[in-house]
């Protein structure tokens, strides 16, 4: 280059440079390792260095330090130098003189000598700042959107507060750019903070519980908590800060709902990355929308658990009315076929409702009779009167009463048909009353008893006749032996007169041949021989006692014929005045047979005994019955062919206004172990054909619930049995005899 | 006409009754001697001292009954007559004594209706003099019931018009050997 050349290129470099100085870009020349040949006045204004500070730094001096940047940056001048390319733009960020950020779009090109030897770059720099800091702004808004966005539709599929927690993490993560977090959340009662939702390193690792003092020294400074080295926080335990090793920070921040703290969000970003503003702002979002995401999420829980509860009310009301339903049905139906007779009335005696077997009972029809009052429908005729009761249910509740207190001597109310017959009725009332204790009417429960007390009666007969009928063979050989001896004694006073007879006709023939005169020695000696000859002594003798005793025999039939009478009264069907002492002899005399050969009878009846008010039939048969038991008892324990009877004592005396009747016998007596089922229906301890175990029941039956008495029993195994029966003389059943006596 | 007066032992526990067989049996006293027992014991002490030809007891007695006594003289003296009479008429009784009795009569019966049966026993008995034929007949308990045939065929016989009845009838008469 000649120096002309050289004068004209150094003038228009002065020149070049001069209008590098003035031009209102930024323009800046580097060497190949990047230090700066020359920076214009804008560039060095913009980056706040004076002119003469920037020719010799180094690019990387004044670059914003982001390694990965500047990394970036070092990539394209190295690929220019390779030739890869001679001009490329970049958007870099300066850190200026005073710290500030400066954003700028860079258009480089490198220069090439002519043998294409590179020379410098030449930058041309321009501030992008407000277009980013704008850029910037929008896409965190953009971000900030699509987060919120991400999040809530997330969060929307979540059906546990679990699996809500978990999603939350995951986006909050992907929103951050983190990878590892964790859900520490409190868990009622405890107040610590447990891990609930775990991304990252926090899947393998062992979170301890935190206090719950945590969050209070976390969130002093405000919502978002941003730590710095997590391995030296101060805020978490060592186990915690260890395992999770170093170039972690710690960011958090609380979930909370209706301003109670549920848990806190720990996430772990790399120490290298700053948190900016921006995404202090996005935390504060997310966490507002976790928050809320759970508030919604439990509200949402205890409405559908609440709306469940709904359901399963509806669900179980619908259950009950359609029970309700159908057992209004059964009962409906059952009321109507039940055997027994229903009628219903109101609080004014009308009548609701009248079954079918009201109807059949009363002789009514249900249309007919229902809406009427209760005596037109239901005439009973109380004992006394002819005309019906004025107030039927007054009548049933009363006797209903006298019932209770005498079950088996209340006279069952008559009923008089529409058809004018009549019937007994066994019935029951019952009041209907509301929930608040109202009387709203009564429901009578009836039924004809006509057919059931005609088969008692019958019943109660047939079971003395069959008590007769066990004797009965006893009192043929009581009757057949005296039968006997009358008529062998009859026999031989018949002979006896014969020869009487004989005997005179021969004295008066001697007689009337002498015709008055004396009889001579001959005659004597004749009238004696013949008189020998008739064995008339021996008649003289014999004659009267064979009267006597036959005249004894038929007073012993006579005797146990009247005591069979007397025993099987009929007649006895209300309560009498009677002598008890002489219906236990009666009961003695045809139950004679029964003990005679094992037994001595002895009676030691009171003479002062007042009559007693019962059925004397009734007693007789029970006193028959412990007679036959003793009897048995006794035969139990004597030997079989032996000379030995046992004894069998019966007592009567009056005890205050009580009888005692006391029976004893020196028989086996009851082992302990059934003396408490002896009264028991059907229970014997006789063999097949000798006992039916009804006698000590209808005995128990008899003194007890028809006479009001008291049945005692006293026994010692191998010594014998007394069984005491007390009755009531009476006085106590004044009111039942009115009544019985009209 | 017998050689002896048969001696009959009335046995009961009724004093009465004892007393009326007495008088009623005087009617034959040209024939019986009448003997009488209060009990079993008595009946077979009696019996020991001097044997009678007839035995009447009553059944139902206090410690020995009828059946013990019956069992005691069929085994101990066989060769007296044995006759029940008794108040009791119960079935399961008179079933009990038919084994041991020979004859059963129930009270009350007439004492001529019972002479002529005591006659009637004690003549066949007389009939069959042999002493070892007496042992063996009057220790019979019981006999073999006559066969259905048997009773047919008499039957059919004592009928007004003999002329067997039926086909069956006749075949059963062609049966016989």
């Amino acid at each position: 280059m000649s120096e002309q050349d050289r004068e004209a290129v150094g003038q228009y470099l002065a020149l070049i440079r001069r209008l590098f100085d003035a031009a209102p870009i930024c323009i800046s020349v580097t060497d190949l390792e990047g230090r700066y040949l020359y920076a214009n006045p804008a560039l060095c204004q913009l980056l706040g260095y004076r002119l003469e500070e920037m020719p010799g730094m180094h690019i990387e001096q004044v670059a914003y330090p982001d390694q990965q940047e500047i990394q970036a940056n070092r990539a394209l001048r190295q690929k220019a130098l390779a030739g890869d390319f001679s001009q490329y733009t970049l958007e870099r960020r300066y850190q200026r003189k005073d710290g500030g950020v400066v954003y700028a779009l860079l258009q480089i090109s490198l220069l090439r000598g002519e043998d294409n030897a590179p020379l410098f770059f030449l930058a041309q720099t321009v501030d992008i700042s407000a277009r980013r800091v704008m850029e910037d702004a929008l896409r965190q808004r953009l971000n900030e959107l699509e987060a919120v966005n991400t999040l809530s539709r997330a969060l929307r599929a979540a059906s546990s507060e679990e699996e809500l927690l978990s999603l939350f993490l995951q986006s909050v993560l992907s929103v951050v750019g983190g990878s590892s977090g964790v859900i520490l959340w409190r868990q009622p009662p405890s107040r610590a903070l447990r891990p609930l939702a775990r991304c990252g390193v926090f899947e393998q690792l062992a979170v301890p519980a935190l206090g719950e003092d945590l969050p209070a020294r976390l969130f002093e400074g405000g919502d978002v908590y941003i730590g710095g080295a997590l391995k030296d926080d101060p805020n978490f335990p060592p186990q915690l800060r260890q395992a999770c090793g170093s170039g972690w920070r710690a960011v958090c921040f609380g979930l909370k709902s209706a301003a109670e703290l549920l848990g806190v969000v720990l996430l772990l970003l790399p120490l290298t990355r700053p948190v900016e503003e921006a995404e202090q702002r996005l935390l504060n979002l997310v966490a507002e929308i976790g928050s809320n995401a759970v508030t919604r999420n439990r509200m949402h829980e205890r409405l559908q658990a609440s709306y469940q509860d709904l359901q399963r009310e509806i669900n179980q009301r619908r259950d009950v009315q359609a029970m309700l339903a159908r057992e209004k049905e059964v009962l409906a139906v059952s009321l109507l076929s039940i055997r027994e007779g229903l009628i219903s009335i109101d609080a004014e005696q009308r009548i609701t409702l009248f079954n079918r077997a009201a109807e059949n009972i009363t002789g009514w029809q249900a249309e007919q009779a229902i809406g009427k009052p209760l005596a037109s429908v239901l005439r009973l005729l109380p004992s006394r009167a002819s005309a019906a009761a004025a107030d039927p249910l007054a009548y049933l509740l009363k006797w209903e009463a006298e019932r209770q207190r005498a079950p088996l001597t209340a006279r069952l109310p008559t009923l008089e048909r529409s058809d004018g017959q009549k019937l007994l009725l066994s019935a029951s009332v019952s009041p209907v009353k509301s929930r608040e204790g109202r009387l709203l009417g009564h429901i009578l429960i009836f039924e004809d008893a006509t057919e059931k007390m005609r088969q008692e009666a019958q019943h109660a007969l047939s079971q003395k006749l069959e008590s007769i009928g066990q004797l009965a063979a006893g009192i043929a050989h009581e009757i057949n032996t005296p039968i006997q001896y009358v008529g062998d004694n009859l026999h031989y006073l018949q002979r006896a007169f014969e020869r009487m007879s004989e005997m005179l006709t021969e004295e008066e023939r001697i007689i009337v041949a002498r015709q008055g005169s004396l009889l001579t020695a001959e005659d004597v000696a004749a009238l004696h021989a013949l008189r020998q000859e008739k064995k008339i002594e021996r008649y003289i003798e014999q004659v009267p006692p064979a009267i006597a005793e036959a005249l004894e025999g038929v007073e012993r039939v006579r005797k146990i014929v009247l005591a069979i009478r007397e025993f099987s009264h009929p007649a006895a069907k209300e309560k009498a005045m009677a002598d008890i002492n002489q219906g236990i002899l009666t009961t003695v005399t045809i139950s004679r047979n029964e003990w005679k050969y094992h037994a001595e009878l002895e009676t030691d009846l009171d003479p002062n005994l007042p009559l007693v008010w019962c059925r004397i039939d009734e007693i007789n048969q029970v006193v028959l019955n412990m007679i036959v038991n003793a009897s048995q008892a006794i035969q139990e324990v004597l030997p079989k062919d032996g000379g030995q009877k046992g004894s069998i004592r019966i007592a009567t005396r009056c005890k205050d206004d009580r009888v005692q009747i006391v029976i004893a016998d020196s028989g086996a007596g009851i082992p302990e172990d059934i003396r408490s089922r002896i009264f028991d229906p059907f229970f014997t301890t006789k063999g097949v054909g000798r006992g039916t175990g009804q006698g000590l029941a209808l005995a128990h039956s008899i003194i007890v619930q028809k006479h009001h008495g008291r049945i005692l029993v006293d026994s010692q195994v191998g010594r014998g049995t007394t069984f005491t029966i007390e009755l009531p003389i009476g006085s106590q059943e004044e009111g039942e005899s009115e009544h019985a006596n009209p | 006409m017998p050689t002896r007066k048969r001696r009959i032992l009335f046995v009961d526990d009724d004093p009465l009754a004892l007393r009326g067989f007495e008088r009623a049996a005087e009617a034959y006293e040209d024939d019986w001697e009448v003997y009488l027992a209060r009990s079993g014991a008595e009946a077979l002490h009696l019996l020991a001292q001097m044997p009678a030809d007839v035995l009447i007891t009553d059944m139902r007695m206090p410690e020995m009954d009828g059946s013990a006594l019956l069992e005691a003289v069929s085994r101990r003296f066989p060769g007296v007559v044995r006759f029940v009479l008794s108040g009791n008429t119960e079935e399961g009784k008179m079933l009990e004594t038919a084994r041991l009795a020979h004859q059963f009569f129930a009270k009350p019966c007439d004492m001529a209706y019972l002479y002529q049966r005591v006659e009637a026993a004690c003549r066949l008995r007389e009939r069959l003099n042999s002493p070892q034929m007496v042992q063996l007949v009057t220790g019979i308990k019981k006999l073999p019931s006559l066969p259905t045939l048997y009773i047919r065929l008499m039957k059919a016989l004592q009928s007004e018009d003999p002329t067997p009845p039926s086909r069956s009838a006749r075949l059963s008469l062609r049966m016989l050997p």
